[in-house]
């Protein structure tokens, strides 16, 4: 064993002379006082790793010394082995209450002594040990969250520039583009109907309705980054909300020449956890993708399914398919491309409608069909209580007004 | 303590602050840093060198103490001896005209 430092305190010198020697042939360091003031003192200099400890003394007991050890930061976690006559239950239970870590009764045999020194010894060397390796994790743990504190703070930086920017074209870009779009629609009201003409009008229709909506959804994806944890759950018609999805789709669907067929008819409503405006536009969003991979004349259709907690919608077309590759990334932002979809820009549709789910613990998955075409499938969480909420009202209104405000003004309905 | 406060053992008597005062102020300073720390063993090997050195007769006072681990009565002396010198030196310097020294 390595050599420690004992202290020895004990107003009877034949005593301190007998456990000097023995520890002193254990190879230990060893300082004996008559007293534990002199003792204190000495120990507040140079702390000692293990004291044994008299109790009747003059002047200061053991107890009143121990207790001061413990009250004195630098020598509190000190291992104090009692020694002495007193051998009555509540001599030991005073002295462990005062912070003794053992307890010799006198006459004392050596051996006995010896044994507990070292074993609380170790104690203390392990207890130090583990004392040391918990300040250096405790250091390493610092570091390591001073590290993550600054890397979400770039984060943040970032994550605020992506949103300013989202902003900036969303905002500043509209009061310019619908100056250009005004005059545009003059010029081309202006023109002879030929069928040039009517193409160019198509083609200046598809390009404005495209563009509106990427600022639109863009804005929305800000403002569900930005203050989305505000919005509160409350119970929605799905087959409302649905309807109206279907109905903002319609003109879209019609100009793609695909049919929307809507669920059929079911005689037990369902009602599930979200805003009913928010909901509408992520089913017109996942609505609207269908159509993109449906081929002219074929159908999008819906149906729904209630299940004990939840409510599953599926979403079916008919028509391209997803590349591999493309599938896991499908709900990313700008993940896919006109490659994956030729002519028929996806948009920010997909990653819309999964952020606005997302907002209500919903979900939503796609998958290829086959042959062809490919499945969207939304899980929405069921309303506990199925009483229907007009939409909005139980929403932060001001987010639910700002949402609203930004969305392009409603086309006239048509039905594919 | 075993012995009843105020009392010392029979080398004390032997060991005035006069005689330890003949001692020099070294070895002194050694022996409270001995006593002050706990170190018997350094403490006997001090008084040893006194016994070789200086004073015979004080060091066998010194032993007697310091195997009754009388620190405080050693302390006391060497307190004792002290102060006399500091009068010693003030009543050199003049600084405390009308203090005198025994010695």
């Amino acid at each position: 064993m390595a050599q420690n430092d004992i202290m020895i305190v004990d107003d009877q010198p034949a005593n301190l002379r007998l456990l000097e020697e023995m520890l002193r042939r254990q190879g230990h360091e060893v300082r004996s006082f008559p007293l534990g003031r002199l003792a204190l003192a000495a120990a507040m200099k140079n702390p000692p790793d293990l004291i044994l400890l008299d109790i009747d003394m003059p002047e200061m007991n053991g107890y009143e010394v121990c207790e001061r050890l413990r009250a004195t930061r630098e020598l509190s976690d000190i291992p104090v082995i009692f020694l002495s006559v007193l051998s009555e239950t509540q001599d030991k239970v005073k002295a462990f209450l005062s912070g003794a870590a053992d307890y010799i009764s006198k006459p004392f045999q050596l051996e006995e002594v010896y044994a507990r020194v070292k074993t609380h010894l170790k104690l203390h060397e392990m207890q130090r040990a583990l004392t040391d390796q918990n300040e250096r994790l405790e250091q390493a743990v610092a570091a390591r969250t001073r590290e993550l504190a600054e890397a979400n703070q770039r984060l943040t930086i970032l994550d605020h520039s992506k949103n300013e920017f989202l902003n900036l074209i969303s905002h500043e870009f509209r009061t310019p583009l619908n100056g250009l779009l005004g005059v545009s629609e003059l010029i081309l009201d202006g023109m002879s109907s030929t069928a040039e003409n009517r193409e160019l009008q198509e083609m200046y229709e598809q390009s404005r309705r495209r563009i509106l909506s990427i600022l639109d959804d863009a804005l929305l994806l800000t403002q569900i980054d930005v203050s989305g944890e505000l919005l509160r759950s409350a119970p929605v018609s799905l087959d409302a909300a649905l309807s109206r999805a279907i109905e903002k789709t319609a003109e879209f669907a019609e100009s793609r020449c695909v049919a929307l067929i809507p669920p059929a008819a079911d005689a037990n409503p369902a009602f599930v956890l979200g805003d009913e405006g928010l909901l509408v536009r992520a089913f017109h969003a996942l609505l609207e993708t269908a159509v993109k991979f449906s081929e002219q004349g074929q159908t999008v259709r819906l149906s729904r399914d209630v299940l004990s907690e939840s409510t599953a919608v599926i979403i079916e077309s008919r028509g391209r398919t997803i590349p591999g590759p493309a599938l896991p990334k499908f709900f990313d932002l700008f993940s896919i491309g006109e490659a994956s979809t030729p002519g028929r820009d996806l948009g920010l549709g997909p990653p819309v409608a999964y952020r606005i789910l997302s907002l209500f613990a919903a979900s939503v998955s796609v998958a290829n069909r086959d042959p062809s075409g490919i499945w969207l499938t939304i899980l929405l969480k069921n309303a506990a209580g199925r009483m229907p909420v007009q939409s909005g009202l139980a929403l932060n209104r001001d987010l639910s007004v700002s949402l609203r405000a930004e969305m392009p003004p409603a086309s006239p309905p048509h039905r594919a | 303590m075993s012995k009843a406060e105020g009392q010392h053992p029979a080398g004390v008597a032997a060991l005035s602050a006069e005689r330890l005062g003949q001692l020099p102020l070294q070895s002194l300073e050694e022996l409270r840093i001995a006593t002050g720390g706990g170190k018997k063993r350094y403490l006997d090997g001090l008084i040893h060198k006194v016994r070789e050195t200086e004073d015979a007769g004080s060091a066998q006072a010194l032993q007697e103490l310091a195997d009754m681990y009388e620190y405080d009565t050693l302390a006391q002396l060497r307190s004792k001896r002290a102060a006399a010198n500091g009068a010693d030196a003030a009543a050199r310097k003049g600084s405390l005209p009308w203090l005198k020294t025994t010695s």
